[in-house]
């Protein structure tokens, strides 16, 4: 069964994840101070205006934590692999297996993401549910629709680290190109700021992109600003904006392939 | 059908050129020079089934860009490509389940996890039945004397375990093909013997065909009868060793050595004119000839007269058999007293 293999390769990068307990320590002690730093920054600059950004303290420190705990997981570093394998030639590896090499690294990708979950994001929620009285709880269908949201944005996520990651094909400086995409993507999917407190024009401009759908939309829908009808348009737009980037990534990677040089041995 | 059919091959790479100075580099920012390096010039080629041949030539010849097109993971910009009966390019992924490849500078086992587990992965990759697995697993582990590495992390294994490891694989699935792309990269002498014996041995059990390119040209020779001689993409030979050395190796060497030191010097005297001396160290000195201009016949004859001579006091003469190293040396780096190699094509 064709599915057998990216499962075996997905549960392979989840086994790749353990190999590195320190590293495992080290995000896990280290993201709480990131998660810490939030707070004291929302309470500090939200405070006393909140009338003006339409969220409560509690929803802006909600928004803020599962911000980060989603983060935990689609921040697999993909993009950085699949560059780098492609600028030194290891991609090789990969290319004379059957497999096919999108495939190859989704599975990689959700492996490596289900390990986070496990290792860094599920502690940090527990820490979070124990310890900030004020964080918002959920745990009836919005839990639900939030994980699809998720899940989806997990994925789209993914396709767009994909393609980045692809430009190697065509650039020879990738690391750039992914620096400054990572920067662009958290501050366009609502990562840094909620996409509702960016100027009305801007706001219009980023909700017509996909990268709300990683960060933003989730969260709103954690929070409860999302409506039955508002999860379905949601729903809708992130199934059509996740097929259209996968084409995208399975178009520029054989575009790549086909003007791939490696040279030397 | 051959194993590998290639014919009238080519392979263009563009390569952007760099200009000199602060303005070559700022208009080349907006207009760069491109140029067409020609890495594989209509070459044609068949390898039979079984066979092991050798891909040799100098650094720049176009032996990688060639492996890559036989593995597929390099497109042809012209020519016919078939190994196996298949297109390796356009029909890579099945294509890859009937060959194994080898790139001794790249490891493809997951290098934080256990060999085992790496061989785990690829039997589901190649979809191996679990019996016909046990069975090849178990004889390759034999052969390769793998059984106390297996548990181990790849990064904790050295160079040589991880390369037999590396080999072995590539051979999990049964290759009809193997490519083997620089096995024995940074190999000590002995680690390269045993690896280049069971190369040799699964060769002639299995009857793998192996293709094989290296800059160690004792590997390549001790391992191929056959050899494919490229030089700036083009075939400059492709068949026997033995016929390959007849053909370009005109100098021979022939070492000689007396009992007494002074003896050396009075021989000096009585060698035939088309003999130069190489060297002269004690009692011992190396001869070179073109065998065009003195045949083995007369070389012989000669010998017998001043060995039969006892004042010449002669106890040892040998006549070295030219190795692929003297071949490529003569090719690509022809010693001006050596009629050039060009010539005898």
């Amino acid at each position: 069964m064709t599915a057998g293999k990216y499962f075996t390769i997905a549960k392979m990068s989840f086994l790749r994840l353990t190999a590195y307990k320190t590293d495992i320590v080290i995000h896990f002690f280290t993201y709480p101070v990131v998660f810490a730093s939030f707070f004291f920054f929302i309470t500090g600059a939200f405070e006393g205006k909140l009338h003006q950004t339409g969220y409560t303290i509690p929803q802006l420190l909600t928004y803020y934590s599962v911000g980060w705990l989603l983060r935990m997981i689609n921040h697999h570093g993909a993009d950085i692999a699949i560059g780098q394998s492609i600028l030194t030639g290891d991609i090789v590896n990969i290319l004379v297996k059957p497999v096919h090499h999108h495939h190859y690294r989704m599975a990689e990708a959700a492996g490596k993401a289900f390990g986070r979950i496990i290792f860094y994001s599920l502690p940090a929620f527990f820490l979070l549910s124990i310890f900030v009285k004020r964080f918002i709880l959920v745990w009836d269908a919005t839990l639900l629709k939030f994980l699809v949201l998720s899940l989806i944005g997990f994925f789209i996520s993914f396709e767009i680290q994909y393609i980045i990651g692809c430009a190697a094909f065509f650039f020879t400086v990738n690391h750039q190109i992914i620096w400054i995409t990572d920067m662009t993507i958290r501050l366009m999917s609502g990562l840094i700021i909620p996409l509702s407190l960016f100027p009305d024009f801007v706001n219009r401009l980023l909700t017509l992109l996909p990268f709300q759908m990683i960060y933003y939309i989730p969260i709103q829908m954690w929070i409860g600003k999302i409506d039955a009808a508002g999860f379905s348009h949601a729903l809708v737009t992130a199934l059509t904006w996740l097929i259209i980037l996968h084409l995208t990534g399975r178009w520029v990677c054989a575009s790549g392939l086909k003007r791939l040089a490696i040279f030397g041995g | 059908m051959p194993a590998i059919d290639v014919v009238s091959l080519r392979k263009d790479y563009r390569v952007v050129r760099r200009r000199k100075g602060f303005w070559g580099a700022v208009s080349g920012f907006f207009r760069p020079d491109i140029v067409i390096r020609k890495a594989l010039r209509d070459i044609s080629f068949q390898v039979e089934r079984g066979e092991m041949v050798g891909l040799v030539g100098p650094n720049g010849a176009g032996k990688s860009s060639l492996v890559k097109i036989l593995v597929g993971i390099l497109k042809p910009d012209g020519g016919q490509v078939r190994v196996s009966g298949m297109d390796p390019f356009s029909q890579r992924q099945e294509y890859v389940r009937r060959i194994g490849v080898v790139f001794g500078q790249r490891s493809p086992l997951w290098w934080d996890l256990p060999v085992s587990d790496s061989f785990e992965l690829l039997r589901r990759i190649y979809k191996i039945p679990r019996e016909e697995y046990r069975q090849t697993h178990a004889y390759l582990v034999e052969t390769f004397g793998l059984s106390q590495w297996l548990s181990q992390p790849v990064r904790m294994l050295s160079l040589g375990q991880k390369l037999r490891c590396t080999i072995a694989a590539a051979m999990l699935h049964n290759p009809d093909i193997l490519f083997l792309d620089e096995p024995t990269i940074g190999l000590d002498i002995l680690a390269t013997d045993q690896l280049l014996s069971i190369i040799g041995k699964m060769n002639a059990e299995r009857e793998t065909t192996v293709f094989i390119t290296s800059h160690d040209l004792t590997v390549v020779e001790r391992l191929c009868r056959k050899m494919i001689l490229l030089n700036e993409g083009e075939i400059l030979f492709h068949g026997h060793f033995t016929n390959a050395i007849r053909r370009f190796v005109r100098r021979r060497r022939l070492r000689i050595a007396t009992n007494e030191r002074e003896k050396i010097q009075e021989l000096v005297r009585l060698i035939p004119p088309q003999c130069h001396v190489e060297s002269l160290e004690g009692n011992r000195m190396i001869l070179t000839f073109d065998q065009e201009t003195l045949s083995l016949d007369d070389l012989v004859r000669i010998l017998r007269s001043l060995v039969s001579r006892e004042d010449l006091d002669i106890y040892e003469f040998y006549l070295e058999k030219p190795s692929l190293n003297d071949l490529i040396l003569t090719i690509f780096n022809p010693d001006p007293n050596t009629p050039p190699a060009g010539n005898q094509r």
